[in-house]
């Protein structure tokens, strides 16, 4: 659980200081470095993506914007709010689990 | 391991798919990894929503601190010590609210619209660079006086600061859209200029006078788009105590029309739908000192332009120390107030809608690609350039030749090549008329000021605190050797060429009128009885401003509280016309459903309240009305207007009573009652029995007011309004266009305004000053407008603080 937390914290500060690319990036590097299940970087994203919508920005703005946004993307306000964590869950899963079967690879393990 | 396999290559598939999505996704999507991105995507809009506590920033070439103080509403009051640094401190805080607005509306006058939307707005941007409009802005650039390219250079300079402060952080239609904010460059405000030039002073009389001509011969194509309006109340009183209407019998069609008839009717097309007029125009009035309650003057506009979001209008208050004190609002793009008021004067504006375009039929040397025209026997080179459009990301999607001759650009037309000559595009002096006249002391001072005032014509009602009113209709109005503007014109020869602009003595005015008030809602502007010479074809049905007229005469102590109400006063002179007519036109019908139309119609106020239930129906039968009695034109348009209908009322046997689409003649009773028919089948149709809540007015017309990129979402659709064609508060076709900026002024010896516009101060869609004056404005009601002398005197009333610092200050 405290690796989760940690590497969401790496991809939260990687997306504030860099942008959307450090979720593939940080997870990939963490599923190369040693063996994890993949979920656990598609949760990590997920936390990391919904702590910067949740503690960066005031509340009252994000509800004014969510149906105004959801309304383009053809989703209804509360949906639209699950769609940031969702895409950074699956970028993060995404690139851990390849990373990882590259790394098992290279290391020969099946 | 299969599994795992199948597990892998689905997220390498998923990889690829989201990280392909988010570099170089297929238009329209927008990059996706950018535009989710909690940090600099969409959402952080929501994170600039609201206005800091404090806040500070330098910008280049301020020479001392600027102070700005938001009040309650949202308006920023900019203290500063110099002019230019007040107007650095505007685009500072015009593009902390409206960048991305800016940047659209300069792509647009620029005729770079594709840049931003693609190559849907192609089209658009080749009528913007084809009527020479960013070429011309580049000329004026060069050409401004000293002063005037200061003022655009510092306004550059405060947008550019606010743009450098952004950083990653971009405005929400930006994340959307993909982009980055292009920096601002001085000439954008002249673009700017030149497509309110487009909106307001751009017309086609002479194409529309040829399809009228040919369909039913040049003499009464004159008489229905007319020199003189068939109803005359001109905003330059002309001694009259009630609108003049024309007695004059229209003259019979003639030309292809005749060679029809004698063919026999033709079939009556199955589309009688009602025909739809856009609500644009605008409305002003003033009442002098003795004809209001207070005794003090009072002056009310509301311009009636396409109504968006973000408004088309921002408020602001600029305050120089011991020489300028002007609140009002500005179009964002440009370096001061347009509209407003100082502690003497208020002003407003309607548009003249005089003629100042015309087309030149050019004798070229080659009419597939023209390098050389004709004029008095003597060759002349055309003037080349070549323009080339680009798509949203750079890349080449057309490359067009402009030609221009001595009088404008060339454009093709069905017979050959046309030259433009319009005022538009030799304005100038614009900017430096209304610094002057932001400072004027009183209403002749004011319209001494804006003497070099060009284009757009502008109808400039002015009072002051001495109890005066004025108004001029100002502008550069030419002369035209031939007396008219609104047909084709021969290019061959210098003698077509303008010989001259009215002078200022001549144009419509008047100041401190008789009658205690002045009026003017795009009407003709002087009874041609007054002065006949050409100003202009096919004017505005006077209809508002015959109801502005009615509403001041009947009151002599006017309060700015009913100025406030007859901004949305439902009342329709149109209707007081065309309802009894359709009425007694129905009074001797067998047809059960004209009788029953008429029991219908008999019910309603002529009031378009929100709530009545025969306004509809009303709509429907003059729709209906106009689509028969115009059958002649051939689907013409626009038809003529309702003034011409009007004045033809009168005589009841004239032949363009009869429709030629059937075998039997029509005079005006049975063409009205026909209409009444057909309008209730329609009504009927479309909106249920009478009183089973379809036919409710709001139900039918409302506003609707679009964002920008025109996205649903983002837009406040389907507002319910109190008003109508032809009413003060007008409501008509797709409700788009409406009063975009109501005011009313008292000018006492302290003055007090009050003002409202749809929408808010802030383009952001997170804000909660996106659409907070929505409502006021939707019903009627107007906000009280702070004007501080001093920063201190807001305090009670202040929301936020900026401070401004010249980039000496920096450590």
């Amino acid at each position: 659980m405290m690796e989760v937390l940690l590497l969401a914290l790496v991809i939260a500060a990687g997306t504030w200081f860099g942008g959307w690319w450090a979720v593939p990036v940080a997870a990939a590097i963490w599923a190369a470095w040693r063996r994890h299940p993949a979920w656990r970087a598609g949760v990590a994203g997920a936390i990391s993506w919904s702590a910067l919508l949740a503690l960066t920005i005031p509340i009252p703005a994000l509800w004014r914007l969510a149906p105004r946004l959801g309304g383009i993307l053809g989703l209804p306000g509360w949906a639209v709010l699950l769609v940031p964590p969702l895409f950074a869950g699956m970028l993060g899963w995404s690139a851990a689990r390849v990373a990882g079967e590259v790394r098992a690879r290279v290391n020969g393990e099946r | 391991m299969r599994l795992s396999h199948a597990g892998t290559a689905l997220a390498l598939a998923v990889l690829i798919a989201l990280v392909g999505l988010s570099l170089r996704p297929p238009a329209p999507i927008p990059p996706l990894g950018p535009l989710l991105d909690p940090v600099t995507g969409a959402w952080s809009a929501a994170r600039q929503a609201e206005l800091p506590r404090r806040a500070s920033a330098v910008i280049r070439g301020l020479t001392h601190p600027v102070d700005v103080r938001y009040d309650d509403r949202g308006v920023p009051h900019i203290f500063a010590v110099t002019e230019p640094d007040a107007v650095r401190a505007l685009g500072y805080v015009v593009a902390r609210d409206r960048l991305f607005q800016l940047e659209l509306q300069a792509g647009a006058g620029a005729g770079r619209l594709t840049e931003i939307a693609g190559r849907a707005a192609l089209r658009l941007d080749r009528e913007m660079r084809g009527l020479g409009l960013p070429d011309a802005a580049r000329r004026r650039l060069a050409a401004l006086p000293a002063h005037d390219r200061r003022l655009l250079d510092a306004f550059a300079d405060g947008v550019n600061a606010w743009i450098d402060h952004l950083g990653r952080n971009r405005p929400f239609e930006y994340a959307l859209l993909g982009r980055v904010p292009e920096r601002w460059a001085p000439v954008n405000s002249l673009n700017l200029l030149g497509r309110m030039g487009w909106t307001l002073a751009h017309s086609d009389l002479e194409d529309l006078h040829a399809a009228a001509a040919q369909a039913v011969g040049a003499r009464a194509a004159d008489a229905l788009y007319p020199i003189e309006s068939p109803v005359q109340e001109p905003l330059q009183p002309n001694g009259e105590r009630a609108p003049r209407f024309s007695r004059t019998p229209l003259p019979a069609p003639s030309g292809a029309l005749a060679a029809r008839r004698a063919e026999g009717p033709a079939v009556i097309p199955a589309d009688s739908g009602s025909i739809e007029n856009d609500a644009i125009g605008s409305n002003n009035w003033a009442v002098s000192a003795a004809r209001s309650a207070s005794g003090h003057a009072l002056l009310a506009g509301d311009q009636h332009l396409e109504l968006t979001l973000p408004a088309i209008w921002y408020e602001v208050h600029l305050v120089v120390a011991d020489s300028l004190d002007v609140y009002g609002v500005t179009i964002p793009g440009s370096p001061g107030v347009l509209i407003g008021f100082n502690r003497d004067v208020a002003w407003t504006f309607t548009n003249t809608e005089a003629d100042v375009m015309d087309q030149y039929a050019e004798v070229v040397d080659n009419l597939q690609s023209p390098a050389r025209y004709r004029i008095d026997g003597v060759w002349h080179d055309l003037r080349l350039e070549t323009e080339r459009f680009l798509g949203r990301r750079g890349e080449l999607l057309a490359v067009d030749t402009l030609r221009f001759t001595h009088r404008g650009p060339l454009r093709r037309s069905a017979e050959g090549w046309r030259s433009v000559r319009w005022t538009v595009l030799e304005s100038g002096g614009e900017l430096g008329a209304f610094g002057r006249a932001a400072r004027a002391t009183s209403a002749a001072g004011w319209l001494d000021s804006m003497a070099g005032y060009q284009a757009p014509a502008q109808n400039m009602l002015v009072g002051d605190r001495q109890g005066s009113i004025a108004i001029r209709s100002t502008g550069r109005f030419p002369i035209r050797p031939g007396g008219r503007g609104d047909v084709v014109q021969r290019g061959d020869t210098s003698a077509s060429d303008w010989s001259g602009d009215w002078f200022l003595a001549e144009l419509p005015q008047a100041s401190n009128p008789a009658q205690g008030y002045l009026a003017s809602a795009n009407q003709q502007p002087i009874d041609p009885r007054v002065n006949p010479n050409y100003l202009g074809a096919n004017w505005y049905s006077p209809w508002r401003a015959i109801r502005i007229n009615e509403l001041l005469r009947a009151d002599s102590a006017v309060t700015p509280d009913a100025m406030r109400r007859f901004q949305t006063d439902p009342g329709s002179p149109a209707a007081d016309i065309f309802a009894p007519a359709f009425l007694t036109a129905a009074r001797f019908a067998q047809d059960d459903t004209v009788r029953r139309a008429a029991a219908l119609l008999a019910q309603w106020d002529r009031r378009y309240t929100r709530e009545n239930t025969r306004a509809v129906l009303y709509e429907s039968a003059t729709g209906q009305l106009q689509k028969l009695l115009w059958d002649e034109l051939d689907g013409v348009e626009p038809v003529p207007g309702l003034a011409v209908t009007a004045a033809l009322l009168s005589d009841s046997s004239s032949i363009w009573w009869d429709d030629h689409r059937t075998p039997q003649v029509e005079d005006r009773d049975r063409l009205l009652a026909r209409a009444l028919a057909l309008a209730l089948r329609e009504t009927l149709r479309l909106h249920g029995e009478p009183d089973a809540g379809g036919w409710r007015w709001d139900r039918i017309r409302y506003a609707n007011i679009y964002h920008l990129l025109r996205i649903p979402s983002l837009s406040a659709l389907r507002v319910p309004v109190q008003g109508g064609q032809s009413t003060l508060n007008p409501s008509s076709g797709r409700g788009d266009f409406g009063p975009s900026w109501r005011m009313v002024v008292e000018l006492g010896p302290e003055l007090r305004a009050w003002g409202v516009y749809p929408g808010g101060q802030s383009g952001n869609p997170a804000s909660s000053r996106y659409l907070d004056r929505l409502a006021h404005w939707r019903d009627g009601q107007l906000d009280t407008l702070r004007i501080p002398r001093a920063a201190a005197e807001l305090t009670r009333h202040e929301t936020s603080s900026l401070e401004l610092l010249p980039d000496a200050a920096l450590p």
